[in-house]
């Protein structure tokens, strides 16, 4: 019942998406006059089905229907509500549900900005259309999430333990998913300039916000699933350049230089082309990215599916690339600017070198992430590309961006005086040298960490004086300056606020991989050992029943000094779908460092535990770090402009 | 203070930091266990897909990490035990492939992507026409209108 009350839904908005794309086209043709009158049925008829289909699936889980295969291969009766709602994305069919829903919100919320005449906005909504076609059609066949069993079974198997060990994991798809899928309205409006041949900057103007919300959730995405590793795989690492976390950093890496060279472009005329093919290329890239994940093209902690949804997404890709790129070749000198650079050595010169770095960045990462693909498709080899090879290309590609993010900012358009930069970095550089002496007296030994720390010093420093500057020089008391700084041009400041995050991120990194320790202890109840300044003190192992899995776990008292720190519990989660059990670390977050206990066994007998411990300095900036960058690209969406052309430097 | 004073003191500040960090950096020592760690993080876990000995929790991966740091106390070199975790496990246990061979292209694809980069931002700066530099009798004629001389 429920599963047809879902299949409903995704036809309905199957043809609402059909019907889009058809009188998208149509109003555009006939120059978009009353487009919105035009495109309210379809719009409605993609929302409303796209919440048909959700609300079926979420009701099914909820209701235990099993006799819907999806249902009774990724949810239990034991399941608990939380990760039973999360059941709705935690598996390949359900995944594409979610997209297809977030997908007809922002089709909804461009639909609402629509103008009288508006024959842009028709044609972005028909190249919406034509993707949500495709992502529906992929729900009424390949990936149905409402195929029923002819033999109802009386329970079902249960989510990936991964995926229902943390709260994290019910989150972090949907924050991706807003951002992955956001990518698709600036996609859509640089389509339809081309198709056009619009060579305004009236689409960059229109997809502004959507392209700094997308990116705001995409970030966020990505630093919850940073998190989720961290505080699940028991490791107490946080990235591994696995494919799938390169699959969600790629696109935002080029949205990242959309972003900058997308100011380039308003500012002063300029890269209007490869706007253009920065948009393009993101959006491929997220669907490269659910190809990636959802293919089980490559086999590691996260693809856990294997379906012919796999095929059909590569074509897709195939279509985007082709399409998207071939009509690019064809009409991008329509849209294509031609004011050139004055200097290198201005703003628009470092926006430029930000732009060339990151699209190498992108560049490096797609090469390492599918060449190992590539490979054995091709000759049947099978290599490895690791950490080691990703840092190298990142370490110099980073240090340089950071470099960069330092000075950038405060470098004039146009042309920039040497005078005029030495004076605004004199005091950040004396600062940034000061602390980085400080940083190897405490023990620091890498350069490349001292680096990363020097340039995040100069990155927040050179921020704090440009705010200190320009607070001063404007009228009004300092205090009340300084606090409405931020209002009058949303768009810089939120720029920096960003900035700023992503140096504590760096300087937190840098820190975590220097000065982390990692020990293996065994002991026996009572007894304690000594850990890098620290006493751990083992109580008594525990086991629990819990609906849905067996835990087992130990439970530690962490001393420093003859200060009491923690009660830590770190645990061995036993799912009945699952024979291998699931470490759960327990971490104890302090302003120094973490200390990171992971289980690695419990001998039965003698109760016997042996632990991995692990230290981990400033992880909560690198946290910290993350959601300031996302709140710097909210503010800079959501702060209304007051005054169009402040310049704040 | 004036702004020659702000800079002479701003020299001093980042010279003497400066000859800090180099001092300290240039007098110290690798430790092995930095040899072992190193080594551990090249090479992956074999019953993992891409994490290393050094990162993976697996008992293995553990095991492995124990004979590192045996070979290296042994005295063996970085070389000699590379070579023997690929004869033991094939080359794909390099997390860092090797720059030649299959994985050369690896290598040499994002140099070549970075010099077509930089070729075409260089590309895109203007030629120097608009900027170039007065000419004496240019400059002489523009100082005498600023001066108010009608010559």
């Amino acid at each position: 019942m429920i599963a047809l009350f879902g299949q409903a839904g995704v036809l309905v908005a199957l043809i609402s998406a059909v019907a889009l794309m058809v009188v998208g086209v149509r109003s555009y043709l006939s120059g978009g006059e009353q487009a919105a009158d035009q495109l309210r049925f379809p719009i409605w008829g993609l929302l409303g089905g796209a919440l048909i289909a959700m609300g079926a699936l979420e009701l099914a889980l909820l209701t235990d229907d099993f006799s819907i295969e999806y249902v009774a291969r990724n949810h239990a009766r034991g399941t608990p509500l939380l990760f039973t709602i999360a059941a709705a994305w935690a598996a390949l069919e359900g995944s594409i549900v979610l997209w297809g829903l977030v997908l007809a919100g922002y089709s909804t919320w461009v639909f609402r900005s629509l103008r009288d005449t508006d024959p842009i906005g028709a044609a972005a909504l028909a190249v919406i259309g034509a993707v949500a076609v495709f992502f529906f059609a992929l729900m009424a066949t390949a990936a149905n999430p409402f195929t029923t069993l002819a033999v109802v079974p009386a329970d079902g198997f249960g989510a990936n333990p991964l995926l229902q060990n943390h709260f994290l994991m019910a989150i972090h798809p949907p924050m991706l998913y807003l951002g992955y899928v956001g990518m698709t309205v600036p996609f859509a409006f640089a389509i339809a300039a081309l198709a056009a041949g619009d060579g305004s900057t009236a689409w960059l103007e229109r997809t502004r916000r959507w392209a700094l919300i997308s990116w705001s959730f995409l970030t966020l995405g990505i630093v919850l699933g940073a998190w989720w590793s961290y505080e699940v795989l028991g490791w107490g690492g946080y990235w591994a350049w696995d494919p799938v976390e390169n699959a969600s950093f790629l696109p935002w890496l080029t949205a990242t230089a959309f972003i900058h060279s997308a100011v380039v472009q308003r500012r002063r005329g300029m890269l209007q082309a490869w706007n253009v093919a920065l948009v393009i290329g993101t959006f491929a890239l997220t669907i490269l990215g659910t190809f990636l994940t959802r293919s089980g093209v490559v086999a590691s902690v996260h693809s856990f599916t294997q379906s012919a949804v796999g095929p059909a997404l590569l074509g897709f890709l195939l279509v985007i690339l082709i399409g998207g790129f071939g009509l690019f070749a064809a009409r991008g000198h329509l849209v294509a600017s031609t004011p050139r650079l004055d200097s290198l050595a201005s703003r628009e010169g470092v926006f430029l070198l930000n732009n060339l770095l990151l699209a190498l960045f992108a560049f490096v990462v797609l090469l390492g992430t599918i060449y190992p693909m590539v490979l054995e498709a091709v000759t049947g080899d099978r290599v490895s590309v690791g950490p080691p090879w990703f840092d190298r290309a990142a370490i110099p590609i980073g240090l340089v961006l950071i470099f960069a993010m330092g000075i950038g900012p405060i470098t004039p358009y146009r042309a920039a005086r040497l005078g005029v930069l030495w004076d605004r970095l004199r005091g950040p550089l004396q600062f940034t040298a000061v602390l980085a002496a400080v940083v190897v007296l405490l023990g620091m030994r890498s350069v490349t960490a001292l680096l990363t720390v020097g340039f995040g010093t100069l990155i927040i420093s050179a921020i704090a004086r440009n705010a200190h500057v320009t607070a001063r020089a404007r009228p009004g008391g300092y205090l009340r300056s300084l606090a409405s700084l931020f209002r009058s041009d949303p768009g810089f400041w939120g720029g920096m606020t960003a900035h700023t995050g992503v140096a504590l991120v760096v300087v937190a990194i840098a820190f975590s991989a220097s000065f982390d320790t990692r020990t293996e202890i065994t002991l026996a109840p009572g007894e304690s050992a000594a850990f890098d300044g620290y006493t751990i003190t083992y109580v008594e192992p525990f086991a629990r029943q819990e609906s849905n899995r067996t835990v087992i776990g130990a439970e530690f008292v962490l001393f420093r000094g003859d200060s009491r720190r923690a009660t830590l519990r770190p645990r061995l989660n036993q799912y009945d779908n699952q024979v291998q059990a699931v470490p759960t670390p327990a971490v104890h977050t302090g302003l120094r460092e973490d200390v990171y206990l992971s289980l690695v066994r419990i001998e039965p007998e003698s109760r016997i535990v042996t632990i991995d411990a692990m230290r981990f300095p400033l992880m909560w900036m690198l946290w910290l770090g993350g959601l300031i960058v996302v709140g710097g690209g909210a503010w800079s969406f959501g702060a209304r402009k007051r005054s169009r052309e402040t310049a704040s430097v | 203070m004036s702004d020659r004073a702000r800079t002479w003191i701003a020299a001093v500040v980042i010279g003497a930091s400066l000859a800090t960090i180099v001092g300290i950096l240039a007098t110290e020592d690798p430790s092995p266990r930095d040899r072992v760690d190193a080594l551990a993080s090249k090479l992956r876990c074999p019953v993992c897909d891409t994490e290393s000995i050094a990162d993976s929790p697996s008992a293995i991966a553990r095991d492995l990490q124990d004979l590192i740091a045996e070979q290296v106390a042994d005295g063996w070199t970085d070389q000699e035990i590379i070579d023997f975790f690929i004869a033991t496990y094939g080359e794909r246990v390099l997390l860092d492939p090797p720059a030649g061979g299959r994985t050369a292209f690896l290598w040499i694809a994002p140099l070549v992507a970075l010099a077509i980069g930089t070729v075409i931002i260089l590309g895109r700066r203007r030629r120097s026409r608009s900027t170039r530099q007065l000419t004496p009798e240019e400059r002489r004629r523009v100082e005498a209108a600023l001066r108010g001389d009608a010559s």
